[in-house]
């Protein structure tokens, strides 16, 4: 094995193979960055390029797109609150306020660390145990993903500790709204309102670069801000991160890198879920959880590191079973095949200096996307020095054109404006777009398990059994209900301790 | 706004989809209406809630900043009339002359020349922008229309 | 002032005047040339699945010797949602000028129009050709206590609606073949739906399913790990010569998930003999056969008229099964 990791390390230095490794990674950041580009798309725009390249330098290629895609996403989360990928909702909680105190440098420079840590992380589990992980994703059947799921929305009782009754009518809301189009156990259309173009459900992207970017705009213009956020560089930004991460955040990236893997492999949940459940779990833990979402870095390394890290996870069953563990894992082993490379447990042993090879270069990768994200956060932060005027009617023309190339459809465009009005006006009267965001997200998920699970319970003849016996269900099960009462008996206990100490802060 | 009358507005913001949607799915398959309908109730209960809660509860101001909303009525309307013209006139041109004309619009340094010169260039330089990156590196189809 | 305001005027008129008579003479010229000048302009291939699918794939390996026979190259547009509705019925309602092309399955848009309202029939297309015929399987886990399809029936007839078999999606391929095998069988199962093959095959792996209905190219890539017990193919297949067919187990399950080309309706004649020309050639290109082997496409050419009337016949067929077991009126 180590002679393996050897031969792909000399591999993937190879100056062909370099180049198309940082080739890969910056137009994957740049594709990433871009709200309605997701690295599934920037990995498949790539997939017949690589036909005219031998298989290791073309999943090389692949690897770095993927990897830059979703840090990308980051970006555009921190510097105009608007997730380039789905999978940087999380990272908006944070990364947005600290934009707003003028902290962009920060946060920018932690998400590229964070990433370039989780999908380290994420790697060297790939590399050193692919294939027990691999049986692991055999372990979640439909149940367990349905209180999964569950267990990411909790998330929402946290995140709206103050106002929590709004905060789970906007989740619900988000939920209703992906029941849109056609149902999964009988394929019938529901709640088109008569319209058929309905029939294809309400697209994520459209919706979220809605509620996060076309919002943000009208509350622009209409604040008459001259600028996004103010924006002092200051020099010492890398060194205090790093110092930083390196006292006080160890544990909360090794955590977040961990969820992220096991997200990952788990086919049907990626990024987004990985990195909403490490957000919300590192606030749980933290010392002082109200901080969170006020900018605190924490918040932003928990979600990056947490969405990189899937990438090692999502590979594992993709190599080793022929199963991928997210969509972007299904369009690379597209392209393995086209090279004529069968995925199963064999592929170390048949093409063992190709599967090394791939994964030793996603090592590399990971460390030079830490150099290739420092030089061009230099440029991504100057945004914040163009008026807002200019940036305002910017980003609308991106979020049409992002919207648009989803479906290729003028009705996610149209759509993308509607939830931009929900998003602004109901931010007004208290909901909150990040709740409705992940309600979009999690539930067509949701119902998809649920559905199986109830089918499942029909075959079996019992409900009770298929839903509360498994073992991974019972463990989600107590996750969720501690995640849900946590916060209310945290802040009791708080209050009587507050009371015997005569009202002093304890 | 008066915290009630935010209760008030969150309140019906649930139920009116809760009865629309029910409204919409009464007719449909119990297996494809389930989970719809769990969500439904849930949206009834919390909305009846919140608007007790709007009669019953304090009230007070929210802390909410001041907005110009005839300059995001501006932005709005603009954005339509880009979106229709983007169907008529073709994407990259409706998109340059939205950019151009509603920065000069919202610019903070009064309706000269000079300003609108600025606008010009940024509308043009991020239309070329655009257009490099997404027809040409990407190949990412555009909005089509008459023209370019 | 006012005299030379009136002469702009003029003017304009004039130039709008022009332009209008170039505009309309070119057009004239257009209509009357078009068929011996086609294509003039790139074509939009639309697909109604996402980019890197494999209808994709399929149609990205094509696109590569349609290139070096055609001047003009495609232009892919993704049209995704609804199980291919979306993409399937935008092709229908697209100009019938020869410049939108697009990829539909079998039995996809069949089912779709009887069973879920679709805003498309089987009528509004031109069929140019079939690249792909991917068979369905029935497939147990390795270690299943189903060692024959034999096994799998005698034990659904003693336990009606206990046996979970995972299907993906509805009104598709493996839908179907689920609901010919039960009738042929006769039996009744409990059909799980799932959104793809990936997490289908997880879960017959994980054991949540007994047994699945898949297409055979997706179960190839987990072969050792899951046993085929019978395929929907005429005749057995080349890398499976153990496994026998439905046929042969005298059951008449041949449900199987085809690709192909169409235009639409009222498309020049001549524009639709060139283009089933070209994917005739292209499909017959040892080249292309090679990397359609390798990319893991389960390759069979049909002619247009062919593919046309093996759509028509596979619609009578799903509209007699369909109203037999309560899913179309």
């Amino acid at each position: 094995m180590w002679e393996h990791i050897l031969a792909g390390f000399l591999e993937t230095m190879q100056p062909f193979n370099l180049f198309l490794a940082i080739a890969g990674l910056v137009g994957g950041i740049v594709i990433g960055a871009l709200p309605g580009l997701t690295a599934t798309m920037g990995v498949a725009l790539m997939v017949p390029v690589t036909f005219a390249m031998d298989a290791t330098s073309g999943l090389i290629m692949l690897g770095a797109i993927y990897s830059g895609a979703i840090y990308g996403g980051s970006n555009s989360a921190i510097l105009i609150n608007t997730p380039g990928t789905p999978s940087s909702v999380a990272t908006t909680f944070d990364g947005w306020p600290m934009c707003k105190k003028g902290k962009a440098d920060e946060a920018l420079i932690g998400s590229l660390t964070a990433s370039c840590i989780g999908g380290f992380i994420g790697t060297l589990f790939l590399l050193f145990v692919a294939a027990p992980m691999a049986k692991l994703a055999l372990k979640f059947g439909a149940p367990e993903f349905f209180w999964l799921c569950i267990f990411g929305l909790s998330t929402i009782a946290a995140m709206s500790v103050n106002n929590v009754a709004k905060g789970l009518v906007s989740g619900a809301l988000g939920l209703l709204v992906s029941t849109i189009g056609l149902d999964l156990a009988l394929g019938v259309p529901r709640f088109t309102f008569g319209y058929y173009p309905l029939v294809g459900g309400i697209e994520v992207i459209p919706a979220m670069i809605g509620l996060f970017s076309f919002s943000q705009v009208i509350y622009l213009v209409a604040s008459k801000q001259k600028f996004i956020a103010d924006y002092n560089p200051s020099p010492g930004a890398l060194s205090r991160v790093l110092r930083k991460f390196w006292t006080s955040c160890k544990v909360n990236l090794l955590r977040s890198s961990l969820i992220g893997t096991v997200v990952g492999i788990l086919p049907g949940a990626g990024g987004e879920i990985a990195s909403i459940i490490s957000y919300n779990e590192t606030k749980r833990w933290d010392k002082d959880p109200s901080r969170f979402g006020t900018g605190v870095i924490e918040g932003v390394a928990a979600s990056e590191s947490a969405n990189n890290a899937v990438i090692g996870g999502a590979l594992a069953p993709m190599l080793t079973l022929g199963i991928p563990g997210s969509a972007v894992a299904a369009v690379i082993m597209g392209g393995l095949l086209a090279h004529g490379i069968q995925p199963g447990f064999k592929i170390f042993e048949s093409s063992g200096n190709l599967a090394y090879t791939f994964i030793v270069s996603l090592l590399v990768v990971n460390v030079l996307m830490f150099f290739i994200g420092l030089f061009l956060i230099k440029g991504t932060a100057r945004v914040l020095n163009v008026p807002a005027a200019y940036i305002g009617v910017g980003i609308v023309a991106l979020s049409v054109i992002g919207s648009y190339a989803i479906r290729n459809s003028m009705l996610d465009v149209a759509i993308m404006v509607i939830f931009g009005l929900i998003g602004h006006f109901g931010g007004r009267i208290g909901l909150d777009t990040g709740t409705m965001a992940l309600g979009i997200i999690l539930g067509p998920i949701i119902e998809e398990n649920l559905s199986k699970s109830m089918s499942i319970a029909g075959a079996e003849g019992s409900v009770f059994s298929v839903f509360f016996t498994h073992p991974i269900s019972l463990v989600l099960i107590i996750f969720t209900v501690f995640s849900v009462s946590a916060p209310a008996l945290i802040a009791k206990w708080r209050l009587k301790s507050n009371a015997q100490g005569g009202g002093q802060n304890g | 706004m008066d915290k009630r009358m935010s209760d008030r507005l969150a309140g019906l913001f649930a139920i009116v989809p809760a009865i629309v949607f029910y409204w919409q799915g009464r007719q449909l398959a119990a297996e494809s209406v389930l989970f719809p309908m769990v969500l439904e109730a849930f949206l009834l209960i919390m909305g009846l809630y919140l608007l007790g809660r709007s009669f019953t509860g304090a009230g007070g101001k929210t802390d909410d900043e001041h907005l110009t909303y005839s300059r995001a009525w501006v932005m709005i309307g603009a954005t339509a009339v880009y979106l229709i013209g983007m169907d008529l006139i073709g994407f990259y041109v409706s998109t340059s002359i939205f950019l151009i004309a509603v920065s000069w619009f919202f610019n903070d340094h009064g309706y000269t020349l000079r300003s609108f010169g600025m606008s010009a260039l940024f509308g043009v330089v991020m239309t070329v922008a655009i257009y490099a990156t997404f027809s040409l590196f990407l190949q990412v189809p555009t909005p089509e229309g008459l023209l370019f | 002032m006012k005299c030379s305001k009136k002469w702009l005027v003029y003017l304009i008129a004039v130039l709008t005047l022009a332009m209008l008579i170039v505009v309309a003479g070119c057009g004239g010229k257009k209509d009357s040339d078009k068929a011996m000048k086609y294509p003039t302009k790139p074509i939009n291939m639309v697909m109604a699945f996402t980019a890197g699918g494999s209808s994709d794939v399929q149609a990205r390996i094509m696109q590569k010797y349609w290139d070096k026979l055609v001047p003009q190259p495609w232009v892919f547009q993704y049209k995704t949602g609804a199980g291919g509705a979306i993409g399937f019925s935008e092709i229908a309602k697209a100009k019938p000028d020869g410049y939108t092309i697009g990829g539909v399955n079998v039995p996809h848009i069949v089912l779709q129009p009887i069973g879920q309202n679709a805003q498309f029939s089987i009528d509004d297309y031109i069929y140019i050709c079939q690249v792909v015929n991917d068979p369905q399987a029935l497939v147990v886990n390795k270690n299943s206590r189903f060692k024959s399809a034999k096994e799998v029936i005698e034990f659904a007839k003693a336990n009606p609606g206990k046996l979970k078999v995972g299907i993906v999606g509805t009104y598709s391929g493996s839908h179907m073949a689920l609901l010919e095998w039960e009738d042929q069988a006769g039996i009744k199962t409990a059909q799980i739906v799932y959104k793809g093959a990936a997490d289908q095959n997880a879960a017959l792996l994980g054991g949540e399913l007994d047994v699945m209905m898949g297409n055979v190219n997706d179960v190839m890539r987990s072969l050792d790990m899951m046993t085929v017990l019978a395929v929907t193919s005429k005749e057995r297949i080349k890398f499976l010569p153990e496994t026998p067919t439905f046929k042969e187990l005298g059951m008449n399950v041949f449900s199987d998930i085809r690709r192909g080309f169409v235009v639409q309706k009222g498309t020049d004649p001549q524009i639709v003999k060139f283009l089933r020309d070209t994917f005739k050639k292209i499909a017959e290109d040892p080249e292309y056969i090679k990397d359609m082997e390798k990319a893991g496409q389960p390759t069979e050419y049909l002619s247009g008229e062919d593919f046309e009337k093996y759509v028509k016949e596979n619609n009578a067929n799903a509209q007699t099964l369909l109203k037999k077991v309560g899913l179309a009126k």
